[in-house]
């Protein structure tokens, strides 16, 4: 069950949020919150995930087998203490025992993403949230193993589909002031607003938006030069509408149940440099990648080539991981390049200040946000086309000149029932490419609501509540969700 | 100077007045959420353009023109004494020919690509005592296109993935269709709009205008079949085809022997033939046709007609393809069901039209229609 579905929103939500508020209720006076609360967390999520076939139920149940079998004797062998002789070296057990079940955890994971039938849905959010949670716990930063505080940590559906990756110690801090608190109406508003907010991103831009890059992606050679480049550019706001609303509507599901998700979107495309871009673009994926790769890599302390090199390889696996095939890792390559470039450029030039935002006026700041947002944005090309062949065609396109009408299916992507009535009411219609017009209404209200919005989760913190707050939530909210469906087109015209 | 209790009333005030506004705030969000709900469902339900519910009501300007969605709610809730079922060779009918010549309001259940099952899952719609077009009138005819080509496929498969919630009577998944914007938008705001509903008799009429009928146009887009090197056994096909007629066709025959059935091979053109003799598999499709012919003769309430040998079939100018066929061939089967012609009676006579077919395919100058640079 995805987040934006009837099921989801009309039936799941409402049932899980009165289950959980009544259950937090009696537990609170009972004295056994945390338990009914992770009781129901993990009951919830099970059945979120299981209206996903069994068979992704099964491939979850391996990897929670895994790690429960990996936790319960490391926690027992780190008490005692027991150490081994190796290859004339004295090693701790239980470190030994982790790192087989994170040699499990990511010989799971490749398994299915090299040579599964299926991928498993959210496996590769769940496995690294099963590494993080048994590291932690051979490190000390989980005081014990706990099944239930395990189980909801790992299954917690609002996270589970695409994250935010967060750490086992902050979700228990999380759950922990969850239980001790009630139902908030204010919490509660804020949660729809930022919830209708992320279902709008994904539903009506995102997916429309989507639809466009998709037929244009399968026809490269038919686009002209601006088609082109619109392409590219639209690709890169389609995955942030996609992931940032997804995350958006994540935390704000997370927010009604009393539980907060850290940030992981931070407006990226604002982003004045490729450093600062990864401080804003999926957070907790790069602190993830920081906190068990990077730092265990040897981190900045072996030198300034080996921390380049480490960049290199957080970069490139990061690539691996969004998906297999070269395109991914020409896309974590670049990213790792420039990220090691402007790295190399902050410590040797002593005005270069790459932390610093707020160097620069107006302009020059804009300057350095459009150039930062052009090579993500050519980075983005090969991580959406199929082959790197495909990248090229497209940036031939670009450079190819010419002015050629858009292709029917991305004109026709943009032509959304509410556009139309709009052209049908005024002169617009009178205009002989009325049509391509939505596109680029669509690219103009896209770039502001990327470029010029302040982030959803901190409007939502800040947002004054009342009535007009309260009717623009309705409206997002009835547009998404009447726009889930659709209406099946018979798609055989010619018989 | 306010001393410490002042300070704490204060707050105290504050939180309860902002604890009452943001409560008064909740309730109204789920109050303007639930009317919105209800508004936007009420229209859906009150119009229903795709006759879900109940049938058309008066005056409004319906737009009929998606087969998967709207044929499960216009065989229930239309007022209608006989139909159509088959695939897109039946889209050019229309309905009021039916009227003209034979007295019967006709509803037209096209499935553009309509497998055996599809065929059977409309039937069933439209056989089901409990509906309201059941419960106004009888079925008296039936005028079924048999597409041969399809009669071998597997006995469930079906076109297109269906909209269930169309065909089911689960209300509560219905939300998909009470709550869609393409539903609203295209089916009900729009026909407003634009003030011009669908002739029903005309609904799903195909898209190729009169201009594409002719040989240029088939020719240009034909894309003619490898050749098979080894001929299909004669028989190939015949454990399927009786399985589909047996599954899917038949039942109904069987139980409504008040309805007359008018079963009918439509005339595709003659590029067919060498599709299908390209296919090497002619012996086992003439096989097919007989037994088919066969199994259907054997009831009463079984009218059956055999167009693919008329004059028209080796004509490509009346057609769009290799085997769509102008309006006006439509309009004379409907004459033909009316009169009696090109009907057959028994399986010999059915012989001798496949006879007379495999004349018209062995004369038939493929070699000088090819040679052509189309």
């Amino acid at each position: 069950m995805v987040f934006n579905s009837y099921e989801f929103v009309l039936i799941f939500l409402p049932i899980f949020l009165l289950a959980y508020n009544v259950l937090r209720s009696i537990g609170r006076k009972k004295g056994n919150a945390r338990v009914l609360v992770d009781l129901c967390i993990i009951l919830g999520s099970l059945c979120f995930y299981a209206l996903f076939g069994m068979r992704n139920l099964a491939i979850i149940f391996i990897s929670i087998c895994i790690n429960v079998c990996t936790a319960i004797p490391m926690s027992f062998m780190r008490e005692r203490g027991i150490g081994i002789s190796l290859f004339g070296r004295e090693i701790l057990i239980h470190k030994l025992w982790l790192s087989i079940g994170v040699i499990l955890n990511v010989v799971l994971l490749l398994f299915f993403k090299l040579w599964g039938v299926f991928l498993p849905i959210a496996i590769s959010f769940y496995t690294f949230n099963q590494i993080s949670y048994i590291v932690d716990l051979e490190r000390g930063d989980i005081e014990k193993f706990d099944i239930m505080n395990y189980l909801a940590y790992i299954l917690f559906f609002p996270k589970l589909l695409q994250g935010p990756l967060m750490g086992y110690g902050d979700f228990d801090k999380e759950v922990k002031a969850a239980c001790e608190k009630s139902f908030d109406y204010e919490i509660f508003l804020r949660a729809m607003y930022l919830f209708s907010i992320g279902v709008f991103k994904k539903v009506i831009m995102a997916d429309t938006i989507g639809r466009a890059v998709d037929a244009n992606f399968q026809w490269l050679v038919g686009m002209g030069s601006i088609e082109a480049v619109l392409t590219a550019v639209f690709y890169s706001f389609q995955l942030y509408f996609d992931f940032s609303g997804y995350c958006d509507m994540a935390a704000a599901v997370s927010m009604m149940l009393g539980i907060e998700l850290p940030i992981n979107f931070d407006s990226p495309y604002k982003a004045v440099n490729i450093v600062d871009f990864w401080k804003r673009w999926h957070i907790t994926l790069t602190r993830f990648f920081t906190k068990y790769v990077y730092i265990p890599l040897g981190g900045n302390r072996k030198g300034e080539v080996r921390t380049y090199i480490n960049f290199m390889i957080i970069f490139l696996i990061s690539g691996f991981w969004h998906g297999t095939g070269w395109t991914f890792i020409i896309w974590g390559a670049m990213h790792g390049v420039l990220y090691v470039i402007t790295r190399w450029y902050g410590k040797h030039r002593e005005n270069a200040k790459i932390n610093d935002v707020s160097v620069g006026g107006a302009i020059v700041k804009g300057i350095k946000i459009l150039l930062t947002f052009i090579y993500v944005t050519a980075a983005w090309v090969f991580f959406r086309a199929e082959t790197i062949e495909d990248a090229l065609i497209l940036f031939g396109q670009i450079f190819k000149g010419g002015v050629r009408s858009f292709s029917n299916g991305f004109s026709a992507a943009f032509q959304i029932d509410e556009l139309w009535y709009i052209l049908k009411v005024t002169p617009l219609m009178k205009l002989s490419n009325a049509w391509e017009l939505c596109a680029w209404i669509f690219f103009a209200c896209s770039a502001v609501m990327i470029f010029f919005f302040p982030n959803a989760v901190r409007r939502c913190k800040e947002v004054k509540l009342g009535i007009g707050t309260t009717l623009l939530t309705v409206l997002l909210l009835v547009w998404s969700i009447v726009s889930f469906g659709g209406v099946s087109t018979f798609l055989y015209m010619n018989f | 100077m306010k001393d410490n209790t002042d300070l704490s009333k204060e707050k105290l005030n504050t939180s309860s007045n902002n604890s009452r506004k943001y409560r008064r705030l909740f309730i109204s969000f789920w109050a303007i959420l639930l009317a919105a709900f209800v508004l936007v469902g009420g229209v859906v339900v009150y119009v229903d353009p795709f006759f879900h519910y109940h049938k058309p009501i008066p005056g409004f300007p319906y737009v009929v023109d998606n087969q998967l969605s709207q044929n499960p709610g216009m065989a229930r809730n239309m007022n209608y004494d006989s139909c159509i079922i088959g695939s897109s060779m039946t889209v050019n009918f229309d309905t009021d020919d039916f009227k003209e010549l034979m007295g019967l309001d006709t509803l037209k259940l096209s499935c553009s690509g309509a497998y055996p099952r599809d065929d059977y899952n409309m039937l069933s719609i439209v056989f089901d005592q409990t509906s309201y077009a059941r419960k106004s009138n009888p079925v008296e005819a039936v005028f079924f296109a048999i597409d041969i080509p399809v009669m071998a496929a597997d006995i469930d498969t079906v076109k297109y993935e269906r909209p269930e919630y169309l065909y089911d009577n689960n209300i509560f998944n219905d939300v998909k269709y009470v709550l869609n914007k393409d539903v609203i938008m295209q089916y009900i705001f729009r026909p407003i709009v634009q003030r011009q509903g669908t002739d029903l008799s005309e609904a799903y009429f195909s898209w190729w205008t009169p201009d594409y009928y002719n040989i240029q146009w088939v020719m240009h887009t034909y894309e003619e079949p490898e050749k098979v090197e080894e001929e299909l056994p004669a028989d190939a096909m015949l454990e399927a085809t009786k399985e589909n007629l047996e599954e899917n066709i038949l039942p109904f025959v069987e139980e409504h022997p008040e309805t007359q059935f008018y079963f009918f091979f439509p005339p595709y053109s003659i590029l067919y033939w060498h599709n299908v003799i390209q296919e090497n598999s002619l012996e086992a499709t003439f096989v097919q046709y007989s037994y088919v012919a066969y199994r259907l003769l054997q009831y009463g309430n079984v009218h059956l007609f055999y167009f693919q040998n008329m004059g028209e079939v080796t004509d490509l100018n009346n057609y769009a393809d290799y085997s769509h066929y102008k309006r006006e061939i439509n309009r004379y089967m409907v004459e033909c069901f009316a009169s009696g012609e090109h009907q057959v009676f028994t399986s010999e006579q059915m012989q001798m039209e496949l006879d007379k077919m495999r004349g018209i395919i062995n004369e038939f100058d493929f070699e000088d229609l090819f040679s052509k640079d189309w």
